[in-house]
């Protein structure tokens, strides 16, 4: 499993800490709460990306928008130009709010168990329809929390958004059902939405 | 109570075998067709008797009952019955594909003007040999595809599925159900499952109706006990198919034995007035509908529609409201 490293971005009066592991393909994780730096499926992906897992933001949050860009220039002093986000339940909010913001600089956004707030927030909640990028939503079928009608907002309002049911998983949804997570995540970040295309062999024995 | 008629589509010909799977070379081509109107035949009777609904099964490679697709026979039924429900009890989802179930069946509703009920069910062990499922993981892959197959019909946007045994990217099943938010669904168990299915609704706040037990059994209803007796008597049933295969399969089947392996009579037997107690004594027991086939080992066509048409005759309005 590839360790991690942490480090802290300033820009503009912003500070926030960071934790960051592998190579490739930037891909930035907004988790769920305060403290929780690291997570079991950011490491995961730390084998094919290179991850920063982003901790609470400790200043200069402000308006989302203005943390969005600031985050974007603070992640071009790492060379990060380009990037996909991650936004774990309550992180999704500043995970659709970078999306919104910096569309040139996001590729993809992945939301997990995104909270009904998410899309009743009163300033992201109705520009869904201006992400620019292919989003995957992943909802437990247990989740009782309003997560399925924020995705179901989601798939309806986001322009190339794909819904994915995630069977037998509650609210924490990469715990309860971690490879059911980590695979389609994987191959969304590969192939965009290529990815609900399937090259699996259905050849038994040539 | 509610009733509900079981169309046996059983061979028309000479008795089979009873092992399984059984050769083809043993069914008549002219007895198929046989089959096929005289199950007609009694569909439309059910209709004008008065049943709730009727009703088609899943089974494959045996003469028993002749419905490998419930879905083919169920569609030719919406343009046969056309007051009663029907009841597809019901796919066997270890041998099927979920998403393409929960589209045939929102085709059926939509064909039937919302009268479609739905079983599904993991199917007896043989029909695990059908495609060669894996015995081990039936039931589990019956409670998913069952979980998946609610979810197509209720969800209102595109969505994957990301499951242990079925995984889809794209599901988003055209007709939606005429029902709203779906069809009734019934599940299959023994005892210990509906005391699980009980424990299950309580978490959920709510307690299950009588209306919601289903059994499902033969009935010979006749003029008087004695004529239901001798017209019974003579052929017992036995529950089972794998029983005739090699020690080899049944063990790697590991399938549990049924709690009961030979029938000496149908469940419900004997005369109107009989059979009237007995449907009273199911209804104490919890059982608010019945599923029925008319059928035993040793009874003419001609016989089955008598008992058929005596029980909805002399027993149905009797046991309407209890």
């Amino acid at each position: 499993m590839s360790s991690f490293k942490e480090g802290v971005l300033e820009y503009n009066g912003l500070t926030i800490r960071y934790a960051e592991s592998g190579e490739g393909q930037p891909v930035v994780v907004f988790p769920a709460g305060e403290g929780a730096l690291l997570d079991d499926v950011a490491a995961a992906l730390a084998l094919q990306h290179r991850v920063i897992v982003l901790d609470a933001p400790t200043s200069g949050v402000g308006k989302v928008q203005d943390f969005a860009k600031n985050l974007a220039q603070a992640f071009a002093g790492l060379g990060v130009v380009s990037f996909s986000v991650i936004g774990v339940s309550q992180g999704t909010t500043l995970a659709l709010a970078q999306t919104i913001y910096t569309p040139e600089q996001v590729q993809r956004l992945v939301l997990l168990s995104p909270p009904l707030a998410l899309v009743q927030h009163p300033e992201l909640g109705a520009r869904l329809r201006e992400v620019k990028a292919p989003t995957l939503v992943l909802v437990g079928t247990r989740d009782r929390s309003g997560s399925r009608e924020a995705g179901h907002r989601c798939r309806e309002q986001i322009p190339a958004c794909h819904l994915l049911l995630v069977y037998d998983a509650g609210q924490v949804i990469a715990a309860d059902r971690r490879e059911a997570c980590l695979s389609p995540i994987g191959e969304f970040l590969e192939q965009g939405e290529g990815f609900i295309v399937s090259h699996e062999s259905q050849m038994i024995r040539p | 109570m509610q009733v509900g008629f079981l169309n046996p589509v059983s061979y028309a010909g000479a008795p089979a075998t009873t092992a399984w799977p059984v050769a083809p070379a043993l069914c008549d081509r002219e007895a198929v067709s046989a089959t096929m109107h005289r199950a007609k035949e009694q569909l439309r009777l059910a209709d004008e008797l008065g049943f709730d609904w009727v009703s088609v099964s899943e089974h494959h490679y045996s003469p028993r009952i002749m419905t490998p697709s419930p879905m083919i026979y169920a569609g030719a039924i919406t343009e046969v019955v056309k007051r009663a429900k029907i009841a597809v009890l019901g796919p066997l989802l270890p041998l099927s594909n979920p998403v393409r179930v929960a589209e045939e069946l929102a085709m059926l509703d939509a064909m039937s003007d919302g009268r479609i009920i739905v079983l599904f069910l993991r199917g007896t062990a043989n029909e695990i040999l059908t495609y060669r499922s894996n015995p081990d993981e039936a039931q589990a892959v019956t409670q998913e595809g069952i979980d998946l197959i609610l979810h197509a019909w209720t969800e209102p946007q595109p969505f994957g599925w990301e499951g242990r045994y079925f995984n889809y990217r794209t599901v988003s099943v055209w007709p939606r159900t005429v029902q709203a938010p779906h069809r009734p669904v019934f599940s299959s168990g023994i005892k210990q499952r509906v005391a699980l299915y009980k424990d299950a609704a309580a978490k959920e706040g709510w307690e299950p109706t009588a209306e919601n037990v289903l059994y499902r059994f033969w009935a010979h209803v006749a003029e008087s006990d004695e004529v239901a007796e001798r017209n019974t008597s003579r052929f017992k049933v036995q529950m089972g198919l794998t029983r005739n295969m090699s020690k080899d399969v049944t063990k790697s089947l590991r399938e549990s034995p049924p709690e009961k392996l030979e029938f000496d009579r149908p469940f419900l037997c004997g005369g109107p007035a009989t059979v009237i107690d007995q449907i009273g004594a199911l209804r104490e027991a919890g059982v608010g509908a019945m599923d029925i086939a008319f059928v035993w080992p040793g009874l003419s066509y001609q016989q089955q529609l008598e008992s058929m048409e005596r029980f909805a005759r002399d027993v149905l309005p009797h046991v309407r409201d209890l």
